[in-house]
């Protein structure tokens, strides 16, 4: 029955193919017409960044002696990895703003190789390599332990200086050197720079310490790495929430692909839980957080990692105000950028001007690589790679992210930066916007108010 | 109560599985035809509803209108321009391209839209429900969805069974080369099948952003669980397509349940596991028709 099928494929055919597939472009590209910010964004993104570079550029050409001055930089290859697509590419999102604005500064000094890890760890250390070869002096990465392992592992065989952040350090740590945290390295050429674990579970009791509920918590700590290590009985954050006198309703590892939450949602509401907290993924929650919303489940608190980092995610919810989670890098933290003295704030204005869209936390950790690098090779005064190395190791930098330092650490060669927390309001200027309670690890950003009760 | 609430939302669930299923199972009746691009144009059927309820401001269930003609368009328009030319006894060639149009349109919308998540907003629908019982609430959504489904799969069966399209669609899966010996242009009406694929599975991607937020790139794990049910259905067989995704369904909600009373298991792997004992025992499916 099978009907006989030419096989081979005419020049007719082929040309046939190809016209469709333009024609399937086409159509994606008519369907997106009036999304044409998006593009529009990212052509306007280099001058914009130009135009709120300019007057450090202006002071460079000049060369007085402003901090930003290029003519004491040696000229580097830096290489630059990030998850830009893929699911993790929200955490990359920032990331052509910062480039763009670090080449119109240092684009005489510094060549930027820009790779993209497509959200895969296997391309991560790839490109790596890739960067290796092309003869890079130093690799700056970020965007989970996903990326920032692959891409240390691999420099630390080619022995070339890397720079990462954006990971918890436990599990960077952890993973890198093969073992618990003690007093070495994780590896002698990378240097990390975020918060870790204990910083999270605090700020989420310090949240919920001004939440007048029942101390009953609803767990959602689902079967992948992060679940696990969030979930983990010794290691992870139930030792330290029943410390503090809270019961866990925990009812096991489930899978992040699960579509049904209603056995959950019965479990929690059977137990009358007040709190819910867990580490989602945003397609995950919003799928809970609707479930939740039809079987009646409407907790006063929900205080959910990962889901709700990026105001562009919780506006896809069917209910975002309200929501609460752990906080690195706002736009009135209080702080300055050491290469172009903007503060927090300047930069996120600079990121709205440039895209349209609201500022994100990443834009504050993207930048941040970026200083400790050129401070760092500024204070080597060269490439050599040894040099360089320990250039780094001596970093003690106020930067957008708070102080840098790599001997200040839980462990050697780690600078632990400052953790906050609050929630997620509807806002004036955009749809949602950031509402501070917790400032324990940084007294000087404003506190907005205690944490505001789910209605 | 429990076990009883885990079955309803279960079908409830199933109702949005058998949907997604319904155009990979036509194209494989019709034209034994692989389209591995299926999660990601009901992804891009939920973009194309994101851009046109933004820009026209309707509501997302209204964007049907305008989202379910354009995606047929663009399946009539490849299956006459690329996919005709993978239409053979050789289910490979039909793999790869739609393998490689599923890369294409993630990239694309990662391109056009951004990573971010978004979702489809219909108003205080989204989180109403009916209550049964007192343990018993089902949610408007889902059950519009199941609905939904029922109703497509109505449709599918009645002009497959009643009309003269739908003959001549059974005439080319039997036998193609007699059917264009009576005169039908096998060609254009393979077209027209890819065209309702198409349609069904942009109304599945809408649903599917009504219920949940999306990203450009959550397409392939809607295809795993739109095989699941058309294996477990029957290929290309309607009813079956139905009774796969409330199997399916229901072994997500009771496979959930048993992970909350017995602390392990979970929704997707019960699900998985029902797939596998159908495709052991009875490899056509539960209502499939007997493969050469």
């Amino acid at each position: 029955m099978a009907e006989p099928n030419k096989r081979t494929t005419s020049r007719r055919q082929f040309l046939g193919s190809a016209a469709a597939v333009g024609l399937g472009g086409g159509l994606l590209a008519a369907c997106s017409d009036d999304e044409g910010a998006a593009p529009a964004a990212t052509t306007t993104t280099a001058a914009a960044a130009t135009t709120t570079a300019a007057p450090t550029t202006t002071a460079a050409a000049t060369t007085t002696a402003a901090p930003s001055a290029t003519s004491d930089i040696p000229p580097a290859k830096v290489g630059f990895v990030t998850p830009r697509t893929g699911a993790l590419a929200d955490l990359g999102q920032t990331d052509d703003f910062v480039l763009a604005q670090i080449r119109s500064l240092y684009g005489d000094r510094i060549e930027i190789l820009d790779k993209d890890t497509e959200t895969d760890v296997t391309r991560a250390g790839e490109v790596t390599n890739e960067l290796i070869a092309e003869g890079v002096d130093l690799v700056l990465c970020g965007g989970t332990p996903d990326t920032t392992i692959p891409v240390a592992a691999t420099c630390d065989l080619a022995e070339v200086p890397c720079l990462s952040n954006l990971a918890p350090w436990q599990p960077h740590y952890i993973n890198i050197k093969g073992g618990p945290p003690g007093p070495e390295p994780a590896s002698v050429w990378n240097h990390h720079f975020f918060w870790g674990l204990e910083h999270m579970t605090q700020v989420y009791l310090d949240l919920w310490a001004q939440a007048d509920v029942d101390p009953v918590i609803g767990a959602l700590w689902g079967g992948d790495p992060d679940g696990q290590a969030f979930g983990d009985p010794e290691v992870g954050q139930p030792p330290a929430f029943e410390a503090a006198g809270y019961t866990i309703i925990d009812d096991g590892r489930f899978d992040l692909g699960t579509q049904d939450f209603s056995a959950q949602i019965q479990s929690f509401k059977d137990n009358d839980v007040q709190i819910v907290t867990g580490v989602l993924p945003p397609p995950v929650f919003a799928t809970f957080q609707a479930q939740a919303l039809q079987q009646d489940f409407n907790p006063p608190v929900m205080t959910v990692a990962k889901g709700l980092l990026f105001s562009s995610a919780v506006g896809s919810y069917p209910q975002g105000a309200g929501l609460s989670s752990e906080i690195w890098w706002t736009s009135r933290f209080p702080t300055r950028s050491s290469l172009t003295g903007e503060t927090a704030h300047d930069l996120a204005e600079a990121y709205i001007a440039a895209t349209g869209r609201n500022w994100e936390q990443p834009l504050g950790y993207g930048h941040s690589l970026w200083e400790v690098a050129i401070d760092s090779l500024r204070r080597a005064g060269t490439t050599e790679k040894a040099a360089l190395n320990e250039a780094i190791g001596q970093t003690d930098l106020d930067t957008q992210v708070g102080n840098v330092n790599f001997n200040a650490g839980p462990v050697p060669q780690l600078s632990t930066q400052p953790l906050i927390g609050g929630q997620w309001v509807e806002g004036e200027r955009f749809p949602f916007e950031l509402f501070i309670a917790v400032n324990g690890f940084l007294p000087d950003h404003p506190v907005d108010g205690p944490l505001q009760l789910i209605s | 109560m429990e076990w009883l609430n885990a079955v309803v939302q279960g079908i409830m669930l199933g109702g949005l599985f058998a949907l997604f299923a319904t155009g990979l199972s036509l194209a494989f009746g019709v034209m034994r035809f692989v389209n591995l691009a299926h999660g990601d144009l009901a992804i891009l059927g939920a973009f194309v509803a994101v851009s046109v309820t933004s820009a026209l401001g309707l509501n997302p269930f209204v964007s049907l209108v305008i989202v379910v003609p354009v995606m047929l368009a663009a399946g009539y328009g490849l299956q006459l321009g690329a996919f005709n030319f993978t239409v053979g006894a050789d289910p490979l060639p039909s793999i790869l391209v739609t393998f490689g149009l599923g890369v294409v349109i993630q990239n694309a919308l990662l391109q056009t839209y951004s990573a971010d998540s978004r979702g489809l907003d219909v108003g205080s629908i989204e989180v109403e429900s009916i209550a049964i019982t007192d343990a018993i609430a089902v949610g408007w959504i889902p059950l519009i969805t199941l609905a939904v489904a029922i109703t497509v799969l109505l449709g599918l069966q009645l002009m497959l069974s009643r009309t003269a399209l739908g003959r001549a669609f059974r005439a080319v899966s039997d036998d193609p080369a007699t059917a264009r010996l009576m005169g039908i242009n096998d060609r254009n009406l393979y077209a027209v099948a890819m065209g309702i694929a198409f349609a069904t599975v942009a109304i599945a991607g809408v649903f599917l952003g009504i219920r949940q937020s999306f990203g450009p790139t959550d397409g392939p794990a809607q295809l795993l669980y739109a095989f699941e049910a058309v294996v477990i259905g029957g290929l290309g067989s309607v009813w079956g397509t139905l009774i796969g995704g409330l199997l399916l369904g229901v072994a997500h909600g009771i496979g959930g349940q048993v992970e909350v009373s017995y602390g392990y298991g979970s929704g997707p792997l019960l699900g998985h596991l029902v797939f596998l004992a159908v495709l052991a025992t009875k490899p056509a499916g539960l209502l499939g028709r007997r493969t050469e």
